[in-house]
């Protein structure tokens, strides 16, 4: 009982505080950020004292089987530990980076909010209650993102419709899987993936891609790298959205359904495509922010590769390079916070040679940075041999291929990031900037420090962490999944890679001259010009091509209205128009009347005579 | 407790007769008195709470010639439904008082709110067709006159085609209970309970229904009602008139009447096309009122999925959201209704960055307006749900899907709308918000959504109790 109420405070402790926090708005400076720390830190604590411990709740709700139920055991642990660290983490930079923000009290509010959203959507048992925080997410996100500088609500909005509409998809989904399971309770849902399976599981997975914000429905994560505050970029692109997204796509493919052949390539193209075309994009970026945006959505390309391969080492990679991505991804997005706070830009061009002036955050990035481009030992590494041995053995070696051109791009966009900020020429402007705060530099510090033991020492996350989480489902193979250091091909493969990106990022800077230029010749390569052009264009973009397409239908469906309402219209006068001609057949003369009833009479009698003869 | 049933009908109707005399004599008085006539019923329906949770059915029988007795019943489902309509008119004449200030013919406004208040009562409770008829036909004329309130010549055409369109329909609504009497020889439901309707019945009937319940093709009058004031709008072609269709369909063939499985396949794909037309016109039109109207016409075909289908799931679905899209899509109205009455157009392009100067009323509109969506944590999202839920149990899969294409319309429409009215750059001068009670009003049904969503255990509780009347246990 008392481990149930614990599971419960878990969501209701940080709903309330975010509550109250949005109501209430204190004069006292730091009151309110040092309950946002305190409680941050209490959420952890709970989660930890909860460790290791299987509890299940059962409180009757809306009837038909929804019912809310929760279940605390090793893989929603694991995520929810995940979800109150950053949470905290986020609370922490917050502080200086917030500071002057005239909405920053509602900023908070939201930060607790979507955290208690984000944990009962992972520790909900029962399908629509965990659609009931999923969905939920949606209003704290916009809200987020509105509280950007200068008029966000139009990303807002796109990311709104975007989540929103696959959030109905995957309503539908759990509908079906709701009537073919004749259960909502998540722990007994084991169903084949044949004939209307089939379509509740690319229904399902819809939603779980778009939380992620897997290719195609990531158009509005760049842009809210524009206009959202950096903060909400770090937490729910960077950390949250992915946590969960993945979440339900391995809960998704390993444990209410059972892949098929098909489902596995559908899953790992789009995953491919998802790497390739996001890190093409990322590559081009001149904007720190906008740079990173991009490399989240390429990211999940390697988590949903690593899932569809249907392997246990494929899954289990996905699933560490998720918790790996929330060390480094939000890692950079605070770096690029911390960058932005002091020099007050995270325009490409205007920054250089920070190295000497911001050290500590330098030493952040190169860690987070080394990270994400999988150098060995440090985490990302790991995570993406592991995705890649995988595709191997899923037996399609072009994922595989894939996998590291990807590898190849990523590295070379962060060494042309890395470059243009902490090397070259410092702008004058920039001349006397120091580092960060330190409320700013030890979160980011913190998730450093993390990329590097998951890295070193990765037999914890993954032997104490990830195969106790993933064991429900991938049972007996998940003993199988082994790593180690050594001088494996896929080692070489590493090697050949970074050295690939390196040269040519030596070969992009001799030809234009900086870092900040080292991706030109790449973006004016022929065949690719037309497409980046087209994609700066937003010809890619599925909301703006969306738009267009659904203003064209709702024309056509307006026109149908207007041809009913048409006929009503013209309809209506005529039959005005016949009842006001049979007023003048009322002259007001007594004969006609007498005329009209004895036709009248007539006409009835020789009815009735007709009728009973 | 018969006396009780009956009381629920009779205050409003008789206390409406009385509201015009008090208002010569004073406006206040005749505005507390118009509340409190609402309020007794609300309470008297409130008290029959009791026994239907107790599993019992209060009915009250008044003899007369011909077939034509008074029998009111207060059955979950008509309890139900007086708690929905009374609730939301409550808030709605509290609404009133701040929108209807400056208008001539307040005394015949209160009059015809307050009697179609009483009919709606008398017909939720009504278990005699030729009632159910007559209660149908009285708040026919209650919308005539409310439609055409500001009395100018383009707006009582509007009012006409309302009437004209609705009246038909219940015409041949009355065709069909006829030829029901023929062949059972009783106008009384409890009668007729498990009888086959013949087709030409189910027709006449169904005729009737959609053109009340607004449905494609009869479904044009209700864009065009928007000439009304805005409360009214709220009342009769948002939360309560308009579904006196639906409701109409749940008492007579939910577990009723028997139709024929020919209209199983008829009916879905009526609704399918009303919900989507409907949703594409609301994305195109840009009258504030229109577009909201629009929407109206394409939640109803969501309530009409849920009681055309036969598992339970889906038409405890269909009864919540009689209730969900009541509140917020008055909620909507009355909104809408602050926004028009302090800007004076209804042109949503004329509009913007009206968050900053009307907070309560935007945030009002954003909670409605996520209820009719279907977005948690409001209430709207278990109603969709239920539905769509129900609809795919029922095996019609593709069904569920074009509702849910029109869900992703609703979505898009009401976000456009919000955005053009509420989001951007200011367009005109600086504006205030409405009047304290028009805030309240609005606030609270926003709150009820919000509230709904979390506390949803209660009303399903007791539709879990009407589901089982009508349909019996499984």
């Amino acid at each position: 009982m008392m481990n149930q109420n614990i599971l419960m405070l878990l969501i209701i402790l940080p709903a309330a505080v975010g509550l109250l926090f949005l109501a209430i708005r204190t004069k006292f400076k730091y009151f309110q950020e040092s309950i946002s720390l305190i409680i941050a830190a209490y959420l952890i604590y709970l989660v930890i004292s909860l460790w290791g411990r299987n509890i299940s709740v059962n409180i009757p709700w809306a009837g038909f089987g929804i019912n809310l139920q929760f279940r605390f055991y090793a893989f929603s642990q694991l995520i929810t530990a995940a979800i109150a660290i950053i949470t905290f983490l986020i609370a922490l930079f917050s502080i200086k980076f917030m500071e002057e923000h005239p909405r920053k009290h509602v900023f908070y509010g939201l930060l607790f909010i979507t955290e208690a959203m984000a944990m009962g959507a992972v520790l909900a048992n029962n399908l629509v209650v965990m659609l009931f925080f999923w969905e939920s997410i949606l209003i704290t996100l916009f809200l987020m993102i509105n509280l950007g500088k200068e008029n966000p609500y139009r990303t807002g909005l796109k990311a709104l419709i975007i989540v929103g509409l696959s959030d109905l998809c995957l309503m539908l989904g759990i509908a079906i899987v709701g009537a073919q399971a004749q259960t909502l309770v998540m722990s007994y849902i084991h169903l084949s993936t044949t004939g209307i399976n089939a379509v509740a599981f690319i229904l399902m997975f819809i939603g779980a891609m778009a939380k992620a914000g897997a290719i195609p429905f990531h158009n509005w994560i760049p842009d809210a790298a524009n206009d959202g505050p950096l903060p909400f970029m770090a937490l729910m692109p960077g950390a949250l959205e992915k946590l969960l997204g993945i979440y339900l796509a391995v809960r998704i493919s390993f444990d209410f359904f059972t892949l098929t052949e098909g489902l596995k390539l559908t899953i790992m193209t789009i995953g491919a495509v998802s790497i390739l075309l996001a890190v093409m994009m990322a590559l081009i970026q001149k904007d720190f922010k906008r740079l990173l945006s991009y490399h989240a959505i390429s990211q999940v390309g390697y988590m949903l590769l690593g899932i569809g391969t249907g392997t246990a080492i494929g899954a289990v990679g996905g699933v560490f390079h998720m918790l790996n991505n929330v060390l480094y991804k939000s890692g950079l997005f605070l770096i690029s916070g911390s960058i932005e706070k002091q020099t007050g830009t995270t325009d490409l061009k205007m920054l250089g040679g920070l190295r000497r002036r911001m050290p500590v955050t330098f030493w952040c990035f190169i860690i987070t940075a080394c990270s994400i481009a999988g150098v060995p030992p440090f985490n990302g590494f790991i995570s993406k041999e592991m995705i890649m041995e995988g595709a191997i053995k899923s037996g399609y070696h072009v994922f595989f291929a894939v996998a590291a051109l990807g590898a190849v791009f990523t590295a070379a966009s962060f060494l042309k990031l890395g470059h243009a900020v902490f090397f070259g020429k410092t702008p004058s402007e920039l001349k006397k900037i120091k580092d960060a705060h330190w409320s700013m530099v030890i979160p980011t510090v913190i998730l450093a420090l993390g990329c590097i033991c998951f890295g070193v020492w990765y037999r914890f996350p993954l032997d104490v962490l990830l195969k106790p989480a993933l064991a429900f489902s991938l049972f007996p193979q998940i003993n199988t999944v082994h790593f180690t250091f050594g001088l494996s091909e896929l080692l070489w493969v590493t090697i050949i890679v970074l050295s690939i990106a390196f040269f040519n990022h030596l070969l992009g800077v001799k030809l234009s001259g900086s870092g900040f230029g080292a991706s030109d010749h790449i973006h004016q390569l022929k065949g690719l010009k037309p497409i980046y052009d087209l994609a700066e264009a937003q010809g890619f973009d599925i909301y703006v091509q969306g738009r267009k397409i659904g203003g064209y239908l709702a024309e056509g469906l307006f026109k149908v209205d207007r041809a009913v309402d048409w006929f009503y219209q013209t309809l209506v006068p005529w039959v005005a128009w016949l009842f006001s001609s049979l007023r003048r057949l009322h002259t007001g003369l007594f004969s006609t009347y007498l005329a009209w009833s004895l036709g009248g009479l007539i006409f009835i009698l020789t009815y009735l005579a007709w009728f009973l003869r | 407790m018969e006396n009780t049933l009956l009381f629920a009908v009779l205050a409003p109707v008789i206390g409406a007769f009385s509201l015009p005399l008090i208002g010569f004599y004073s406006a206040k008085i005749r505005n507390v008195f118009a509340f409190v006539f609402v309020l007794l019923s609300l309470i008297a329906s409130a008290i029959l709470l009791r026994p239907v949770l107790a599993g019992e059915t209060v009915t009250f029988f008044g003899s007369g010639v011909l077939g034509l007795d008074l029998i009111l019943s207060a059955d979950a489902l008509g309890v139900f439904m007086a708690l929905a309509s009374t609730l939301i008119g409550l808030i709605i004449i509290g609404y009133s008082f701040g929108y209807i200030q400056q208008d001539s013919n307040e005394n015949e406004y209160y009059f015809w709110v307050v009697l179609f208040l009483g009919v709606m009562v008398g017909l939720v409770y009504s278990l005699n067709l030729v009632f159910i008829y007559l209660f149908w036909e009285i708040s026919a004329v209650a919308c005539w006159r409310l439609i055409g309130f500001y009395r100018e010549p383009q707006i009582i055409l509007k009012a006409d085609k309302a009437f004209l369109i609705t009246v038909f329909g219940a015409l041949a609504m009355l065709l069909g209970f006829v030829i029901l009497f023929n062949d059972y020889g009783s106008f009384d439901l409890r009668a007729l309970q498990g009888m086959v309707a013949p087709n030409l019945a189910v027709l006449l009937i169904m005729f009737g229904i959609f053109s009340k319940s607004a449905t494609l093709p009869f479904h044009t009058w209700l864009p065009d009602a928007g000439v009304a004031p805005s409360p009214v709008t709220a009342l009769l072609h948002a939360a309560v008139l308009v579904k006196i269709g639906v409701f109409v369909f749940a008492r007579l063939f939910v577990g009723n009447l028997v139709m024929e499985p020919i209209w199983g396949q008829i009916l879905p794909i009526v609704i399918a096309i009303s919900t989507i037309v409907a949703g594409g016109a609301a994305l195109v039109e840009n009258d504030l009122k229109r577009i909201i109207a629009y929407s109206t016409i394409s939640q109803l075909a969501f309530i009409f999925l849920g009681l055309f289908m036969k598992s339970r799931m889906a038409v405890a679905g269909g009864l919540l959201y009689i209730l969900t899209h009541g509140l917020a899509k008055a909620g909507l109205f009355l909104c809408a209704g602050i926004v028009e009455h302090n800007l004076q157009t209804k042109d949503i392009r004329q509009m913007g960055g009206l968050v900053k100067t009307m907070p309560v009323t935007a945030i009002s509109f954003a909670f409605c307006a996520l209820s009719v969506m279907g977005i948690p944590p409001l209430a709207g999202f278990f109603s969709k749900y239920m539905v769509i839920a129900g609809a795919v149990e029922g095996g019609n899969l593709f069904l569920a899907g074009i509702f849910i294409l029109s869900a992703f319309l609703t979505v898009l429409y009401l976000i456009r709308v919000f955005a053009k009215v509420f989001l951007g750059e200011p367009k005109g001068p600086a504006i205030k918000e409405g009047t304290i009670g028009m805030i309240w009003a609005v606030a609270i049904l926003a709150g009820l959504s919000l509230l709904g969503g979390f506390l949803i255990r209660y009303p399903n509780e007791f539709i879990q109790i009407a589901v089982r009347q009508m349909v019996g246990i499984e």
